[in-house]
């Protein structure tokens, strides 16, 4: 029974008071400042990191893990009750969530978006605790050679499923894959690209980039198209969802989590399109399809539960394989990083602790967002109701002091400037800063690999073709990519790309 | 037949990828090459750069057949200058002012790059945040933070 004395450790973990505490000051301010309009999960996180690097490494990640659902969460709440996504997966929240809360039902809509994100996230974490230990042991079988083709995998389906492009997101990747090399290359202790610059010796700061391509260029666009509002604050009351409210949502929570859960898993990216999926499940299948857009509860409880198990079991591949689906797990990844746990299959063996304490505070954490938010409710109403130009100021100085404490140099500063710089650019032209993060991060694993299969193989390229994993690895990004050449295939995805776009 | 762009994000983004792709290369060539059996420094980023660039030159071509790539939106240069400025003045002066008066001036710049600037109110809100600020990563976080000017200490 290695499954529950696994979960037995990981809530001796959680349970301890501070543990308690870190999940809970996560949950909080994660929801605290998802609920501030024009902020996604990407920017809070990367805002609070430097708070809880003075942690020790398992109550940092449970608070990080915290926050990134409570800014998912507060995502949620806003875009139900103004109609302003704060993030992709929130999009389709907007579309019947925002209807209810027109005709005066925001309150069932909070209430179910939260009843449909504990659910999931329970379902999420059972299936995270089941999953982890033997993916992390056919990983712990992987030489470099199937790492090397996984990550090839995890960044072309992070592409392919995720954006409007796919060869200028490709091309964003490798700039990605480029800034992650510089600095000390660990193999021969030689610099690379750090001109001389003392502070680049060790890379550029993730958190530097991460603020300056996401946090500020958010910021710029949002000023650019500052418009009209409708703030829907008044008309929150009532927050319990009639008997048929809750009928009616619990088939399509039920869809939503296994959508949710089944693409949470892939270390491609999957979770970015869940809630998409699972409304279109739910528009499909619906007697009266007519009724979405208008306001229908379905279309609220099942891509709200897909969006949550998605993200919960997004943390699958980055926990056992080492690669991140995303940017948020990229950040984490980060996080292990600075606080010197290499991400892999090996955290299970050496920081069981770690690992199950992780696990275990995200269905605790789950927990916490539905007691907090429920009643609080009315003070996240209060806060949507601050305007934007006292709000955005706040988030940059935030942002300022949060890039400064990683090190405590305001070089890290002046970079995040430079990346603000380079992020507007890029999203003028089209080119979208995920890929470039995820590439970022994954730049020194993958150039590891890489230099380590090709030394056993002494430096025959067939290796990756040879061996059947990585064969059968490369063979699916290959098929990914092809998928795109099929027209029906392409204009599923280009179709489904399009409703991601923020409004 | 003379060329035209059809698609300015797919010209520019092309563009883009040449320029980086082929400045990794080159710098690149500074560094020990090795072989495939025996990488030396240089060898994964002369590759990542070498195809970096061809996936410009891809891009780029294809500019000029399809316009599906999309084109270029409203840039508005000056308000995200602006908005970088605050950020520049926080690196600038922390060490020389300290948390509070940086705090201060960066919020104050901040708030004036926006669209909707009005003086009184702008100020209010520096002095507001720039306390707050000190009062929840310096006391409340012990972040190390130097919060008065060095001159003063």
């Amino acid at each position: 029974m290695e499954f529950f004395s696994n979960l037995a450790l990981g809530f001796a973990t959680a349970v301890s008071l501070q543990n308690l505490t870190y999940c809970f000051v996560g949950v909080l301010l994660g929801t605290l400042i998802g609920v501030l309009p024009g902020i996604g999960p990407v920017a809070t996180i990367s805002m609070l990191l430097p708070v809880t690097y003075g942690i020790e490494p398992t109550g940092a990640l449970i608070m990080l893990a915290g926050i990134y659902y409570g800014a998912q969460y507060g995502g949620s709440t806003t875009s139900i009750l103004i109609n302003l996504p704060g993030e992709i997966s929130s999009v389709v929240t907007c579309i019947d969530g925002h209807q209810m809360a027109r005709q005066g039902r925001a309150g069932p809509a909070l209430a179910i978006a939260a009843i449909a994100s504990f659910i999931a996230g329970t379902v999420a974490t059972l299936l995270c605790a089941l999953m982890a230990a033997p993916l992390a042991r056919v990983a712990s079988q992987f030489g470099p050679a199937e790492y090397f083709s996984l990550m090839v995998l995890g960044l072309i389906g992070a592409v392919v499923l995720a954006n409007q492009s796919v060869i200028r997101a490709i091309g964003m990747v490798i700039v990605g894959l480029i800034l992650g090399l510089v600095g000390t290359d660990v193999n021969t202790g030689a610099l690379r690209f750090a001109f001389g610059i003392h502070d680049l010796y060790d890379g550029i700061g993730i958190v530097a980039v991460a603020i300056g391509v996401f946090a500020i260029s958010e910021i710029v666009s949002n000023l650019e198209h500052e418009g009209k509002r409708e703030v829907l604050t008044d008309k929150v009351q009532g927050l319990v969802p009639t008997r048929a409210d809750l009928r009616a949502s619990a088939m399509p929570i039920a869809r939503g989590t296994l959508i949710g859960s089944g693409l949470g898993i892939l270390p491609a990216g999957g979770a970015v399109i869940a809630s998409f999926a699972s409304y279109a499940v739910e528009k499909r299948i619906a007697r009266d399809p007519s009724r979405f857009g208008k306001g229908a509860i379905e279309g609220v409880a099942g891509p709200e539960a897909a969006n949550n198990a998605g993200a919960q079991t997004s943390f699958i591949p980055m926990l056992t394989l080492g690669i991140p689906p995303n940017v948020v797990m990229a950040l984490m990844i980060g996080a292990m990083m600075l606080h010197n746990i290499q991400p892999g299959p090996q955290v299970m063996d050496k920081q069981p602790a770690l690992f199950w304490g992780l696990i275990v505070s995200m269905w605790i954490g789950n927990l916490m967002l539905v007691v907090l938010n429920l009643p609080m409710v009315g003070l996240w109403v209060k806060l949507l109701s601050i305007p934007y130009r006292l709000l955005y100021p706040a988030i940059i100085l935030f942002c300022c002091i949060g890039v400064y404490t990683v090190s405590n140099n305001t070089f890290d500063v002046f970079v995040a400037v430079l990346f603000g710089i380079v992020g507007y650019v890029f999203a003028k032209i089209g080119c979208e800063p995920a890929p470039m993060l995820l590439g970022f991060v994954l730049g020194p694993m993958m150039e590891e690999y890489f230099r380590r299969a090709l030394l056993i193989s002494r430096g025959d390229f067939f290796v990756f073709l040879e061996r059947p994993i990585s064969a059968g690895l490369l063979a699916v990004a290959v098929m990914l990519l092809a998928s795109l050449a099929v027209p029906t295939l392409s204009q599923l995805r280009q179709r489904a790309v399009k409703e991601q776009e923020p409004a | 037949m003379r060329l035209r762009i059809k698609s300015s994000q797919d010209f520019w983004s092309g563009l883009a990828f040449i320029a980086f792709g082929a400045a990794t290369a080159i710098l690149s060539t500074a560094y020990q090459l090795g072989a495939a059996s025996r990488m030396g420094p240089g060898y994964f980023p002369m590759l990542l750069g070498v195809l970096l660039a061809g996936i410009g030159v891809v891009v780029a071509l294809r500019s000029l057949t399809s316009a599906a790539g999309g084109n270029l939106g409203r840039i508005d240069v000056w308000l995200m200058l602006r908005l970088l400025l605050s950020l520049v003045v926080f690196g600038l002066l922390l060490y020389p002012l300290g948390l509070l008066g940086t705090a201060f001036l960066t919020i104050l710049v901040a708030a004036w790059a926006g669209p909707e600037f009005r003086t009184l109110e702008g100020i209010v809100t520096a002095v507001v945040l720039s306390v707050m600020s000190w009062l929840v990563f310096v006391l409340g976080l012990k972040q190390t933070i130097p919060v008065w000017p060095s001159w003063l200490g």
